[in-house]
């Protein structure tokens, strides 16, 4: 695969908004890429993380108060710069000068910086990237393809500002079932001893439409209303139980 | 001036360029080329496990009764149910990780809901019919056989399990038993297989070594197809074995401890592969960021065990709580009866147990075990801590007679004593664990589980008060009748019920049940059980 067109193409999943189609010839490519599609994944999973915060809505007063700081900020700051203008004039050149220089050794050393390729990306390189179970592989995942596709072109969200250098892997051990806050979180940052795959084959499982929800009388004219979730992972027992097959100390 | 001026502005300058290079200092580096690979192993690089797979269990609504009623809620009757359309619907599934063995045949797993799929007897202890004992002897008369339980399968026939293999095909699997020593459950496929898997069994663990944990996980991100399903995936844990514990008789491992941050409750019942895709074992305990493995040897052994009587096999059953003297404190010492010099060399020795409770019609309590003894060996062999005694008990199997060295309070020598040990699934059901319903203990002797109705809730069933069941003993009486799960008992003999403890069945003779089957009713005549049971 040339390694051109796979950057083209991941530079328009970059630029891609939530609910947005892929180009025809992307959509080929995907199918074809391992490491567009593994990229494409990650990349619309960290967008339906982002997406699913939500906006957060200003106080009322925000621009009144904006306004304020600002004309007092504007305030504050001009009688310093007359008093600097009137007495250090030939200083204020000579810091002009300066600036003018430090200011161009700084834009040479951003533009040295950004010609190197990022380091994440790299790294992302170097291991071998996940692979997706691809259609042809089982009916089953055909479907699950299918499925996903469709379901990732209408969760995209659309405009997020996204640091590609994040983004080379994302969590997947995720035990949580239920919606979480993710806001105040620091973003997961993969580790040595973590890695994420995506090549794992995903299957569905038919749960039931019907949860049991029943209220309990317990002997003391009190009710209790249970509604005990249709699908469990794990060793989670469905409803807590006082005993066990191995208590501590009894034998 | 001009000098003057001129030096001032070269003075600004060389602070300005001090301070230009400070901060250009604090900025980020470059990124550089590393210079050793990454650590993170790629996935293609780590092979993949395909023993590993995953188990859907599925309760119905009398199942999910069953185990609200085993559960810590106190239950006196059902006030109201949402739907009471068909309560052998399906209501719940629980998704776990199994293991399939060499055969491709039998899976092993840890399920957390195997006790919906037993009868009562399984749960409850079954002391020797003997009377107390006054002296050691009777101990020879009594019946402590070993315990071959009646129910191999689901109260209703057979369990719902699915075994969905790692390239997606799914199998349906029979329940062969639970083995009481490990909590693990013994599936075996009905028809068809997995692929043959050879040698899938880590031939050595070492401290260090890279582990995965695979659990079943839910595949969040993709639509669920149809309302009420999901996706699933198997999700993996990175961990590293940060201690091997051997067998007190160092004839294997006793149980392999993997250090991991990102371990949650859910990894319990987990698989435990190493970079080689072979199966270190089974998770089944998390503390923290440690994770207990239950090694393979140690899983085979279960299968054996259960495989080999095609029923469920209890774990060894002493009777006794206690302590082990290492955690000990002085002040619990004494409170057992222990004076002080005895309890300081105990406590100096580090080793034994401190029996603080012994069950009544226990095999311990035959033997005249006391609270305050302090066992030091088994069969002559140290006992250093719990683990060890209970690997002991364990080696040593239900049914089986194993020696004591005990101390004891106000003795200067040590006491041998001959203990024959029974089976018992749960232990913890002979310290007086009772259920959070009042079970009718005229139905439950026919081999019934009940819970009572409101009339609301009996109306919705087409009956107008009632009992319903939600267990029956496939070989009881009542089951011979016909009396089925999911059926309400209006009256029993005449005599209307509308709470548990209000039946009254007539001692030695048949009873006529009036119950209510799918909005209709039926009558049934139930035999009294034979004496013998």
């Amino acid at each position: 695969m040339s390694k051109s067109i796979c950057t083209t193409i991941q530079r328009e999943l970059d630029e891609m908004a939530l609910n947005e189609d892929c180009s025809v010839v992307s959509l080929e490519h995907l199918t074809q890429c391992d490491e567009c599609r593994d990229y494409y994944q990650k990349q619309t999973k960290l967008r339906e993380m982002v997406g699913s915060l939500g906006t957060v809505s200003a106080p009322p007063d925000f621009e009144i108060r904006l306004r304020s700081r600002l004309a007092r900020d504007n305030a504050s700051r001009a009688p310093f710069i007359n008093l600097w203008s009137l007495r250090q004039q030939n200083a204020v050149v000579a810091t002009v000068l300066v600036l003018l220089i430090g200011g161009a050794i700084l834009v040479t050393q951003l533009i040295k910086r950004n010609s190197e390729p990022p380091r994440v990306a790299e790294s992302a390189q170097a291991t071998t990237p996940a692979s997706v179970a691809v259609p042809k592989e089982s009916p089953i995942q055909v479907a699950v393809r299918e499925e996903h596709n469709a379901s990732n072109v209408e969760a995209t969200p659309a405009g997020t500002l996204i640091n590609k250098r994040t983004i080379a892997s994302t969590p997947r051990n995720k035990r949580n079932t239920v919606a979480a806050d993710f806001s105040s979180l620091q973003a997961p940052v993969i580790q040595g001893s973590q890695t994420v795959t995506s090549s794992d084959p995903v299957f569905p499982v038919d749960a039931s439409q019907q949860s049991l929800k029943v209220s309990l009388l317990d002997g003391r004219g009190n009710r209790k209303t249970i509604s005990v979730p249709t699908v469990t992972f794990g060793s989670q027992r469905v409803v807590p139980a006082p005993t066990s097959f191995a208590p501590k100390g009894v034998w | 001036m001009l000098a003057r001026t001129f030096s001032k502005s070269t003075n600004c300058i060389v602070s300005f360029l001090c301070l230009l290079s400070f901060a250009s200092a604090q900025q980020p580096q470059p990124a550089k080329k590393p210079n050793r690979p990454d650590p993170v192993v790629s996935p293609r690089e780590r092979r993949s496990a395909p023993q590993v797979v995953t188990i859907v269990h599925r309760l119905n609504g009398i199942k999910m009764f069953r185990m609200l009623l085993r559960s810590e809620q106190q239950v006196e009757a059902i006030a109201r149910l949402e739907d009471a359309s068909n309560l052998n619907d399906e209501v719940h599934a629980n998704i776990i990780a199994g293991l399939a063995l060499d055969d491709g045949q039998t899976i092993v797993a840890w399920l957390p809901d195997a006790e919906a799929e037993f009868g009562p007897s399984i749960f409850a202890a079954n002391p020797p019919e003997a009377e107390e004992p006054q002296v050691r002897a009777p101990l020879r008369k009594q019946r402590l056989k070993t315990q071959r339980f009646p129910f191999s399968g689901g109260m209703f026939g057979s369990a719902d399990l699915t075994v969905i293999g790692p390239d997606g095909k799914r199998l349906e699997a029979e329940y062969v038993g639970l083995d009481g020593v490990t909590g693990l459950s013994i599936l075996r496929l009905k028809d068809g297989s997995l692929p043959h898997n050879e040698a899938t069994s880590a031939e050595s663990v070492a401290e260090g070594e890279n582990v995965r944990l695979l659990n079943p996980e839910p595949a969040a991100r993709i639509r669920p197809p149809v309302n009420g399903s999901l996706y699933v995936r198997v999700g993996t844990t990175f961990g590293k074995i940060h201690s091997i514990k051997l067998a007190p008789d160092s004839i294997g491992v006793a149980r392999v401890k993997v250090e991991s941050p990102r371990l949650t409750l859910a990894n319990i019942g987990g698989v435990a592969v190493n970079d080689n895709g072979e199966t270190v074992g089974i998770v089944d305990a998390v503390e923290g960021p440690e994770a207990t493995i239950l090694p393979t040897a140690m899983i085979q052994r279960a299968a054996t065990r259960v495989l080999s009587q095609q029923a469920s096999v209890p774990r060894p059953w002493l009777g006794v709580k206690g302590e082990p003297v290492a955690h000990l404190s002085m002040d619990q010492f004494k409170n057992q009866g222990w004076k002080f010099e005895q309890a300081a060399s105990l406590m100096e020795r580090q080793r034994g147990i401190l029996l603080t409770s012994i069950a009544p019609s226990s095999p311990a309590a035959f033997a005249l075990l006391r609270p305050g003894d302090v066992i030091l060996k088994v069969n002559n062999q140290d006992v250093q801590n719990g683990d060890d005694f209970s690997w002991m008990l364990d080696e040593a199997g239900p049914s089986s007679s194993v020696v004591f060295t005990l101390a004891r309070p106000g003795r200067t020598i040590d006491e041998k004593v001959k203990v024959q040990l029974s089976g018992l699934i749960d232990p913890s059901m002979a310290f007086g664990f009772s259920f959070g319903f009042s079970p009718s203990p005229s139905l439950m002797a026919q081999g019934m589980e009940t819970v009572a109705l409101q009339p609301v809730v009996a109306a919705q069933l087409g009956a107008t008060s009632g009992l319903l069941i939600v267990y029956i003993d496939p070989t009881s009486k009542a089951s011979e009748a016909g009396l089925q799960p999911g059926d309400v008992i209006e009256s029993i003999d005449g005599k209307p019920l509308v709470a548990t403890g209000s039946p009254v069945m007539a001692a030695g003779s048949s009873s006529r049940f009036e119950i209510v089957r799918k909005k209709q009713k039926l009558f049934l005549t139930v035999s009294p059980p034979d004496k013998k049971n």
